[in-house]
């Protein structure tokens, strides 16, 4: 339970921390690569949309230049004569400087050639081999010669030779009778094409030129063959092709050839890859501060916490000045500091309830000394009251009677009795006084019957009455003793005053002090004021009030008691 | 722990969100509209198929899907795809194999059956079409074999001194073997299946295709094959020749046909009129160099069939006794093989 505290605290800090600092970082990693892949992906595909359209322009350009060319020359005489009479040098020269001319804007980029009514080749600007004649109903020749104009014609299965040619376009050749005289093709090999689209896009594309029904041409690299097998399985089922990357198609309006444009996607995947595995890393790098941080909190935490416990566990076995360092100024250290005050003042507490025992322990020893040999003398005074009775002696005899009735009381074990036998034994004290000081004063005791139940420490008031017979009223004769009991609430006050010649103020002022020293010949008034601060404590005591030659009143305050069942 | 629980289910859903956010753009290829196009299954060779499917892409605009493979497998493949076919027509493989598939095959009469009048090339209830003209003919590796020495007829290769020598493909996987084995059958009876089968000594070919090159490298010395494959051959530089079986060699045409239930059943119509239309038959004849179909076109001297004994092949007999012809096969076959050491 003791160890399981602390950890709990300290997962749930981890917890916490790892909350706090890994979701926003991997959900910022994530969403930040995702937004950048998809940014670079938007601009990729403008960028080789733009590049398709571009590739296409380049070829309506070089077809519409091709298109002119094959007009010009259709209608050149020269070339018509050529055609009737090709054995004649003169006339082949003139044909062969008709397509030059002819082809002199896009020399590099085409290829003229010339064939009879029958389809054999007469007159060619294409370098290298070519079919020495073309079927009339087949390909490019059977097109022309059926609808007339300007025909395109793809020828696709030759791609990765150079010298092949792709695309070629023918027309007629009329002379002005409008007799058939032979062809005209303008052709684009392969090589040409490729030289066409050369340096239009960067490293990772390549452009496919299909055939209207997506057959390969060419492409700006060699070994396509699957690619373009995936790329027309996709036009054809619409399924992906299932490349890492991103098609652009753009046909091209004049021979309806598709231009296809394939780019890598701009982040491969491996760098992807790598941005997760920066992301994987800085996670792990994350969780490893999480527990750092959680495990040098806690222990900062829990440290003080565990000597605070431990300092509480010697306060709970009695070490009253267990103290705990205070060296931090935060809110632990406050709670170390309110803990020392806390103990500082319960050891201050029970060192005064120490003293308070003490007190009454030596009240109660000096009351024991007074009672020495209390037998002896109460049997003694006893033997005397009966002596003194045998010997007719009445006044002595009353003297010892009462003397050892107030003996008897005073060794009693009570410590509290009523306030009627307070009086009773009072008036043994008084009769005693009478007779030794015969008729000097007067006593009047007025306590109202409802009082005389009430529970007082035994001998509170006798020493009052003395003091009032001594001090008060030793200078003169016919003085009076006025004991006269009220309540104040729950309060019983019970004064004592005396008409003689007043108390020293310096002895009032210390009776009435909240905690009286012993007063020099006054015991008495010491071991009341003493007797009644120990039982009821604070608020209850001696009070005395005193005007030179009137007199003076010493009040005893003490809570009301009444008896209690008639067994105590 | 239940408040971070709820916390991380609205992370992950925010995560899935900008998942889900970024559409992936590009990948503009059109699509073609299906009536545009055309799934052919073919046995050619991509030297006779490519030039004809290109053209007749060019004329019509029709986007055609091939589909290569051997005659015995696409035939097999279009059977267990009666109920719902892939492809719209059979272009290749003996009438005589598309005779025994006819009830996968849809009637249709071309225009230009008008023009084809062979024998047993516009196949029952114009099921199939012959597309050219195939006699068989033997092969021989020219540097093994003599002139003088080499097999004349079909008898001949039934002798000892041809023993393990023959090149010669498993009928019941190829289409021009079986057509062999029926000719053969036609001509000298059942005897003659075991016969040649047990002279194989067990070492019959999986594919016809295999049969030449292997005469050519010296593995076999004689071979069975078509007159196509082995002119190709030769047209190639491969030490072979070859001739014609001087008791009676058949002429099978391989042919074309539309499936039933074809999924592009109009361009396949025009497919077929376009394969077997003058152009594609002249090309067919002048420029790839095999037999054509048609009459009206005037056939080059070395490929008139006068200049060649025909024997009379029943090309329903052979299509009825196939499986009966092949197990017979496989039984001698076998015996020939386990009397080998």
């Amino acid at each position: 339970m003791k160890r399981s505290k602390p950890l709990s605290f300290k997962y749930r800090l981890f917890a916490g921390s790892l909350v706090v600092a890994l979701i926003p970082l991997l959900l910022c990693g994530v969403s930040l690569g995702r937004l950048f892949n998809d940014m670079l992906l938007h601009q990729s595909a403008a960028q080789g949309a733009e590049q398709a359209a571009e590739l296409a322009g380049r070829l309506t350009a070089v077809l519409q230049d091709g298109e002119a060319a094959l007009e010009t020359v259709a209608s050149d005489p020269r070339l018509q004569r050529a055609l009737v009479d090709h054995t004649n040098d003169e006339y082949s020269k003139d044909a062969y400087l008709t397509l030059y001319e002819a082809t002199r804007q896009v020399r590099s980029q085409v290829g003229l050639s010339l064939y009879d009514a029958g389809g054999k080749l007469q007159y060619t600007t294409q370098s290298g081999e070519s079919a020495a004649s073309q079927p009339m109903n087949w390909g490019i020749l059977r097109k022309a010669s059926r609808h007339g104009g300007v025909q395109y014609m793809a020828r696709p299965g030759q791609a990765d030779q150079a010298q092949a040619v792709c695309l070629s376009m023918a027309c007629p050749v009329e002379n002005s009778q409008g007799v058939r005289m032979g062809y005209v093709e303008c052709s684009i090999t392969v090589g040409q094409m490729q030289q066409l689209f050369a340096g239009a896009f960067e490293e990772g594309t390549v452009a496919y030129l299909l055939t209207p029904q997506g057959r390969l041409l060419c492409a700006t690299r060699g070994n396509v063959d699957t690619a373009v097998e995936q790329i027309r399985a996709a036009m054809l089922t619409g399924v992906s092709p299932g490349q890492d990357g991103l098609f652009f198609a753009q046909t091209e309006p004049a021979s309806g050839c598709l231009l296809v444009l394939f780019r890598t996607v701009p982040l491969s995947s491996s760098s992807v890859g790598l941005m997760y595995t920066i992301l994987l890393g800085a996670s792990v790098l994350c969780v490893v501060l999480c527990v750092a941080v959680s495990l040098i909190l806690s222990r900062s935490l829990f440290s003080p916490i565990a000597r605070l416990s431990a300092a509480m566990g010697r306060v709970n076995s009695g070490d009253l000045t267990a103290r705990v360092p205070v060296d931090r100024r935060d809110e632990i250290g406050q709670l170390t500091e309110d803990f020392n005050t806390m103990t500082g003042r319960l050891q201050t507490y029970v060192a005064e309830q120490v003293q308070q025992q003490k007190d009454l322990n030596d009240a109660q020893i000096r009351q024991m000394q007074a009672q020495l040999n209390p037998h002896f003398l109460y049997n003694t005074l006893d033997t005397m009251k009966w002596l003194a009775k045998i010997h007719k002696l009445p006044q002595v005899a009353q003297l010892a009677g009462s003397l050892a009735g107030i003996l008897r009381w005073s060794i009693a074990s009570e410590q509290f009795v009523t306030l009627r036998q307070e009086l009773e034994l009072l008036q043994r004290y008084i009769d005693i006084q009478k007779i030794r000081f015969a008729g000097k004063f007067e006593y009047v005791v007025e306590v109202p019957d409802a009082l005389l139940d009430c529970r007082v420490p035994k001998l509170i008031l006798q020493p009052l009455v003395e003091n009032a017979i001594l001090h008060g009223l030793s200078a003169r004769a016919g003085g009076m003793v006025y004991v006269y009991a009220r309540t104040e609430e729950d309060t019983l006050v019970i004064s004592v005053t005396d008409d003689g010649c007043g108390m020293a103020p310096e002895m009032v002022e210390r009776i009435n002090s909240p905690q009286p020293k012993i007063l020099e010949g006054h015991l008495g008034l010491y071991n009341i004021s003493t007797i009644l601060y120990l039982y009821y404590g604070a608020g209850y005591g001696l009070h005395a009030t005193s005007y030179p030659n009137v007199g003076t009143t010493v009040t005893a305050r003490l809570p009301v008691q009444r008896e209690e069942a008639p067994d105590a | 722990m239940g408040g971070i629980g709820k916390l991380a289910a609205v992370l992950a859903a925010a995560l899935l969100c900008t998942g889900c956010a970024g559409e992936q753009p590009g990948s503009s290829l059109p699509r073609v509209d299906p009536a545009d196009q055309l799934v052919v299954y073919t046995s050619h060779p991509q030297e006779i198929y490519a030039p004809l499917v290109e053209e007749f892409e060019a004329r019509t605009g029709i986007w055609v899907q091939v589909v290569e493979g051997t005659s015995g497998g696409l035939l097999e493949q279009i059977g267990s795809e009666r109920q719902a076919p892939a492809a719209d027509v059979m272009f290749g493989g003996g009438v005589d194999s598309l005779e025994c598939h006819r009830d996968c095959f849809a009637s249709y009469r071309s225009p230009a059956c008008e023009a084809i009048d062979g024998e047993g090339l516009c196949g029952g209830e114009n099921r199939w079409t012959g597309f050219s003209v195939l006699p068989l003919v033997f092969v021989y590796n020219t540097r093994l074999v003599d002139e003088r020495d080499a097999p004349t007829g079909w008898n001949s290769l039934t002798e000892p001194k041809w023993t393990g020598r023959i090149a010669f493909a498993d009928p019941a996987l190829s289409g021009s073997c079986y057509t062999a084995l029926a000719t053969a059958v036609q001509l000298y009876g059942q005897e003659y299946a075991g016969a040649l089968a047990r002279n194989l000594e067990g070492r019959c070919l999986e594919e016809s295709g295999e049969i030449v090159p292997l005469v050519a490298d010296g593995s076999y010395s004689v071979g069975v094959t078509l007159e196509s494959t082995a002119l190709q051959a030769i047209g190639e530089g491969a030490d072979i020749a070859y001739l014609y079986p001087e008791d009676g060699t058949s002429a099978v045409a391989d042919g074309v046909a539309i499936l039933e239930g074809a999924p592009h059943r109009a361009n396949a119509e025009r497919f077929v009129d376009f394969v077997l239309g003058r152009d594609a038959q002249s090309f067919l004849c002048e420029t790839i160099g095999r037999r054509q179909v048609r009459s009206d076109i005037p056939a080059r001297q070395q490929y008139s069939l006068e200049s060649l004994t025909l024997m009379d092949y029943d090309l329903a007999w052979a299509a009825a006794h196939k499986e009966e012809l092949v197990d017979l096969w496989q039984q001698e076959y076998q015996a020939g093989k386990g009397g080998q050491p």
